[in-house]
């Protein structure tokens, strides 16, 4: 009955425009995270890479890539749906989930997240993955409590299978082409499988963005006997991108459209993006499978991952400021003075006037005849004459390389028991510089700072490299910083899975050794004893433990739960002060500790899948540092924040229903509870000196976790004909989205002198969500064989049906603030793409 | 299945994949050739130049309504400040051989001290700020045409007294001066709250200038230095108050001693008005004229070659006339007997409005603030004769202590007829060690 009555309302569905998705095997959708294109960028005008800088270089939060091939309906719709919109499992960072390929960790040792951009485009190659979401069970790591997911890439594991597919679209990119072709295990003992993909695209989504990418995979296994086998696995995927960009509503409205970009502008007629990344950091991992007897594994790789990362961007000396969306040239500025208010409203119409001024950063480089004295030396230095550029192009590097080795065993002790464990040990070297991109027609730059030659009055302080003062920089020189980061980590875990009939259980335990510290290589003139060379050892030991028991209540009921406790060191990216200049670290460095536990009911009938979930999770001893220009400093500051404390709570709920033989549904909610919990330290220092400028204490008990969607929930119906082929709907909804806060608002400081009735006291205390947001999904497929063994699959989904462009699914507020005047530095939003299609076609064979 | 039909499949398989691949590479050779990374340099736009002015004929444009220039016209000038020290902020000042003006630019930076540049002034505006005359929004990326760099421009040598509007936004250079002793030990400016402040310049004859330096300036922080010397600054304008505006510190050389100063309190006074030309107000070597109702002063007069100190409402067009001469500060700590003799007289008796005072708080400036006390001075009055210089007696001052002032206060009121003349003369203040004994 119910069945009859699903089947017959699904084409009216389907005329109300109901959204849809669909979760098999052979949908190739793939889901470019909008969020790796609208990072939250922190206001940072230009010579500081902060934290939130460098994941703006790279594709972040893409866990979802990974999650759609979850056969939890939860995890799948999580990564499917929500994903786009900022959802994040459990709330969790990215440093919460370590992702592995063949066994080896790629979480960047600095920052904790893994970089999916490393093997973007690679999707055929890299299909095959193993894990768990949450505390469970991984026999290649202790994991952490977000999960552990190891994408398989060994060539034995390839079934025999070639595949081309061609996908177009109007999203980040234009057009994927990707071929795979994998001879499995040969007589011979040799597999091997290949995979090449290329994306594509003049302009994306975005104006102004662009993509160009070019990917390879190789992995080739050659079993020696019956025992021993070993296998080499190389990979890279080159890109570069057009940025898009973030910037205030007003800017949005002005520009008459929520993707405003001003990260673009035209050159002689060509539009031209002033932040494009470039990275290509390959791994080649050589392995050794011993297969010890019938029950015991030991599987051993050498990895090496190098390579170069980093985003251009736009540097100004002694200028105006360029971005077209810098506060001074918005109306709201001049709020008080019509004239100059209707003035830059009529700029802003004309769209050229909103956007970057390539022509004339070049016209004013070309006029500034400039003489630089003292080069090289203050005592006897050159002198040159020549046009000094006021405005340039530089690519913030952040290249690596890192050696690691990692051996893990899997042994089966009886029918009830597995015992499993290994080590993983790297030593990583980040390298990060700038390097001249573009003079814009000059003829140099010279590598000092300028908030220091004002602030101070000898010059010898505004030097970058003391040992190179007055240096002329030319295009692709390095210049301004270059530091090596330096980590090194060791790390063991050890594992027992207990199976019984009624029961299971497991106990895991981690014990890890890390030590990371800084190499400068130029000497800073404001830093002149403490910039240079290697910089003070910082180590921790850090250990985990988890557990989790399964009770088995019958065979389609299980009740399930997980604890674990784990310390991690702290991640070198958050530990300095201002790692660019110094070799300072901030005070009293401890690791962090998590406590995390959940509860499960799982059903498992032959028509319903569900889970239900409650979570708890407990950071404690968190840090958080960044840096900003501070505009009635006129310089750049410093603002480091500890003992951040945070509680992550919610409930995970998935239905996965099967209405008749041809008719699924699924029902997903995910309610989360993430707040602070302790009141943080800040300091605040200028980053031209060690001095601090202030102490404070952050009054953020009971704050929502930003930057995130706390809340969603998805609908969706799925009919697969017998005729092979399937159509869906799927309608999502989101709640509690909230701004990432700007801690400094949140202290005693910042509401001096006002009472609480006063409207700025709640101005700047505030926080509330964003509006809330729908979306409607659909998608459809079909699949054709050609002749026996050969198929055509068509696929198409379109995305956001009613094209909702108004859904704000984050953004953050500035660090700068006027305590008077809140608006004056209005928050930063990204919204949800619109209407957007990804029509995909695939040969198999 | 048969042998034909499995070869027919390879085949049909082979051809397929090579379909695809080929399909495939075609597609990103295609593609690729489209993203563009190389963008050809924009072609210079020359700077029209137009009508060309010199700065003073610029500066004579201005006739108390701002202008705003439409067309091209340039003018050639060589810059003599930028704004790199902090010390002045979206400015410059820019001189040529006719003249100097302040520049005020729609963004920090890029002029620098020598530049020798070509500025079209046109979507500038000439206007006047607090009486500073000034070239308003200046592009410097747009607008500006550097010829040449380094090129050095002399300071003129001037005294403070020469320092007026007309020279305003020109680079000078003042010899043999020091800043006040009630300066010394400051900084140039509050760089701690980022304010300007203000130090008082001194030369020998006592004539003052304000140096004017902003607390984002790099050398805010620095103490001024105490000693006496030149100093090179450009001249600045504040409604009535002119400033000068410090480039950088090496440009004040105040390496030689310093001479007493008008705040410097001196342990002896010995003043007989005879430097003074007659009319010329009692202000000079530390002395204070304070004309406090009305506009007379005390001033100096002549009669056979004898200078001396005079305060009269005669012929006033004030109701009232209150005027006070006081003598530099004295410390009077360093005396063991300090005493004081003048003498005084009178002319044209009207009234007893003449009187003489002591202080220990009096600040330099504010009379009316001060603890004055009387003096028992011997005053020229009623009963002796017109012009006969009386002596005051020798006046103990050994009760005080610290650093006093002593002051001649006359009060006349015209339409009461109170208009009679007192005059002051060979004030004398020293320690009387001889009498001690």
């Amino acid at each position: 009955m119910i069945k009859k009555i699903l089947l017959s309302s699904l084409p009216l569905m389907l005329l109300i425009c109901f959204p849809l998705t669909g979760q098999t095997n052979n949908n190739d959708n793939e889901r470019d995270t909008i969020i790796d294109d609208f990072e939250p960028e922190a206001d940072i005008p230009y010579a500081v890479v902060s934290p939130d800088e460098l994941e703006a270089d790279t594709e972040s939060y893409d866990i979802s890539s990974l999650l759609q091939g979850s056969r939890d309906i939860f995890v799948s719709t999580a990564g499917f749906n929500f994903g786009n919109a900022r959802f994040r499992l459990r709330g969790y960072d990215g440093e919460n989930t370590i992702v592995m390929i063949n066994d080896i960790p790629v979480n960047s040792p600095e920052i904790g997240r893994a970089f999916y951009s490393v093997w973007g485009g690679l999707n055929d190659a890299t299909r095959m993955t193993v894990g768990h979401h949450g505390i469970g069970v991984a026999r290649e790591h202790f994991g952490a409590f977000g999960g552990a997911n190891n994408i398989v890439t060994r060539a034995s594991e390839y079934g025999p299978n070639t595949r081309v597919t061609y996908s177009f679209t109007n999203r980040a990119y234009t057009h994927r082409a990707m071929a795979l072709h994998s001879t499995g295990l040969m007589d011979n003992g040799w597999a091997f499988t290949f995979s090449g993909s290329t994306r594509l695209a003049e302009e994306g989504y975005v104006e102004g963005t662009f993509y160009e990418n070019y990917a390879y995979f190789l992995s080739a296994e050659k079993q020696l006997n019956d025992n021993h086998s070993i296998g080499f696995i190389g990979f890279g995927s080159p890109s570069r991108r057009g940025s898009p960009g973030v910037s205030t509503q007003e800017a949005y409205d002005l520009a008459g459209s929520n993707y405003y970009n001003p990260n673009w502008g035209y050159q002689n007629g060509e539009k031209r993006n002033a932040r494009v990344s470039n990275y290509h950091q390959p791994m080649l991992i050589l392995s050794h499978y011993w297969d010890v007897n019938d029950d015991t594994e030991l599987n051993t790789s050498l990895s090496y991952s190098f390579g170069r990362g980093g985003r251009t961007s736009l540097n100004w000396y002694d200028a105006a400021d360029p971005r077209p969306d810098y506060y001074r040239y918005l109306p709201s500025y001049h709020q008080h003075d019509q004239g100059l208010f209707n003035y830059y409203t009529e700029l802003w119409q004309d769209k050229e006037n909103r956007q970057l001024q390539w022509d004339e950063f070049y016209n004013a480089n070309y006029k500034n005849l400039y003489t630089q004295e003292n080069i090289g030396s203050f005592e006897n230095g050159e002198t040159a004459t020549g046009m000094r550029s006021k405005y340039s192009l530089e690519d913030r590097r952040n290249d690596h390389a890192r050696l690691g080795l990692t051996s893990n065993f899997t042994s089966f002790q009886g029918d009830h028991l597995v015992l499993s464990g290994g080590v993983n040990l790297y030593w990583h070297e980040g390298y990060h510089f700038k390097e001249m991109v573009d003079l814009l027609g000059g003829d140099w730059w010279v590598d000092v700072d300028q908030f220091a030659e004002r602030d101070f009055d000898d010059p010898q302080m505004a030097q970058n490299d003391l040992n190179n003062p007055n240096r002329l920089i030319d295009e692709g020189d390095r210049f301004g910083y270059d530091y090596t980061a330096n980590v090194h980590n060791y790390e063991g875990f050890a594992q027992a899975e207990f199976t019984y009939p009624r029961y299971d259980f497991y106990v895991a335990g981690m014990l890890s050794h890390n030590t990371f510290w800084r190499t400068g290589h130029m000497q800073n003139g404001r830093f002149p004893d403490n910039s240079y060379g290697d910089g003070e050892k910082h180590s921790f030991t850090d250990f985990g433990a988890k557990g989790g028991f399964t009770w088995k209540i019958t065979g389609r009921h299980y009740l399930t739960t997980n604890m674990g406790y784990m310390t991690r060191a702290p991640f070198f990216r958050n530990a300095y002060i201002s790692p660019r200049v110094r070799d300072d670290v901030i005070e009293n460095l401890t690791s962090e500790k998590i406590m995390s536990g959940d509860i499960n009911y799982i059903v498992r009938t032959p028509t319903i899948k569900s889970r239900l979930t409650l979570f708890y999770t407990d950071f404690s001893d968190q840090t958080w540092s960044r840096s900003f220009y501070h505009d009635e400093m006129r310089t750049f500051v410093n603002y480091i924040m500890t003992d951040i404390d945070k509680q992550h709570m919610g409930a995970e709920l998935g239905i996965d229903l099967n209405l008749s033989p041809t008719l699924s549904m699924h029902i997903v909610g995910g309610l989360g509870d993430y707040i602070y919990t302790s009141r943080p330290n800040v300091t605040i220092a200028q980053d031209n000196d060690a001095e601090i400028l202030e102490e404070r204490t952050v009054y953020f008990e009971n704050y929502k976790v930003g930057g995130i969607t706390h809340n969603a929930a998805s609908v969706g119906f799925r009919y697969n004909s017998p005729r092979y082929w399937f159509v869906g709907v799927t309608g999502n909804y989101f709640n509690g989205v909230y701004l990432d806060v700007n801690p400094d608002r949140r202290t005693q400081q910042a509401v001096d002198g006002y009472v609480t009735s006063d409207p700025q006291w709640d101005q700047l205390l505030g926080q509330s969500p964003l509006d809330d947001s729908f979306t409607v999904d659909l998608f459809a497929g079909i699949s054709y064989r050609i002749a026996r063994g050969y198929f055509i699959n068509v696929s198409l989904s379109v995305d956001n049906v009613l094209n909702n462009t108004d859904f704000a699914m984050g953004g953050f507020e500035q660090l700068r603030y006027d305590s008077q005047e809140i608006d004056r530095y209005p928050p930063k939003y990204f919204y949800l793409y619109g209407r957007n299609y990804f029509l995909n076609v695939v040969f198999r064979m | 299945m048969n042998t034909h039909k499995i070869k027919n499949t390879m085949k049909i398989k082979r051809k397929l994949f090579a379909h695809s691949i080929f399909i495939a590479l075609a597609f990103a050779l295609i593609t690729a050739g489209c993203i563009k990374d190389d963008f050809a340099k924009p072609d210079m736009e020359e700077m029209p130049v137009g009508d060309i002015l010199n700065v003073s004929e610029l500066r004579n444009l201005y006739d108390g309504q701002r202008i705003k220039f439409t067309g091209d016209t340039s003018v050639y000038a060589v810059v003599t400040m930028d704004d790199k020290s902090g010390n002045i902020y979206r400015n410059a000042f820019i001189q040529d051989e006719t003249g100097a003006i302040n520049l005020r630019l729609i963004t920090p930076g890029g002029l620098y001290e020598g530049d020798s540049i070509r500025i079209n002034i046109k979507n500038t505006i000439l206007s006047s700020y607090q009486n500073m005359l000034q070239l308003d929004s200046v592009d410097v990326d747009k607008y500006i045409e550097k010829l040449a760099t380094n090129v050095k421009k002399e300071p003129d040598v001037v005294t403070i007294e020469n320092i007026t509007s007309h020279k305003q936004a020109q680079l000078i250079k003042l010899e043999n001066v020091q800043f006040r002793a009630s300066e010394l030990g400051k900084t140039f400016a509050d760089a701690d709250n980022l304010l300007a402040e203000n130090r008082i310049l001194e030369d020998s004859l006592g004539n003052t200038i304000i140096v004017r330096t902003s607390g984002y300036a790099a050398f805010a922080d620095d103490t001024i230095p105490d000693g006496r010397g030149s100093l090179i600054g450009i001249v600045s304008q504040h409604r009535e108050d002119l400033q000068l505006f410090i480039r950088r510190l090496d440009e004040v050389e105040f390496d030689l001693e310093r001479f007493e100063g008008i705040d410097d309190p001196l342990t002896s006074i010995d003043e007989d008005f005879q430097s003074y030309p007659d009319h010329a107000v009692i202000d000079k070597y530390g002395w204070t004229a304070i004309a406090q109702e009305g506009n007379r002063n005390w001033i100096c007069r002549t009669f056979n070659d004898n200078h001396y100190a005079q305060a009269t409402a005669y012929n006033s067009a004030d109701p009232t006339n209150i005027m006070w001469m006081i003598t530099p500060p004295v410390d009077i700590n360093e005396l063991t007997n300090p005493v004081l003799k003048f003498q005084s007289a009178q002319a044209f008796y009207s009234h007893d409005g003449f009187e003489v005072f002591i202080a220990t708080d009096f600040d330099g400036t504010n009379v009316e603030d001060a603890n004055w006390e009387t003096l028992p001075a011997t005053l020229a009055g009623e009963n002796d004769p017109e012009n006969q210089w009386i002596d005051s007696g020798i006046i103990d001052l050994s009760v005080y202590s610290g650093t006093i002032h002593i002051a001649w206060r006359y009060e006349g009121n015209a339409t009461a007829g109170e208009t009679g003349s007192f005059r002051v003369d060979n004030v004398q203040l020293y320690d009387d060690v001889d009498d001690k004994k």
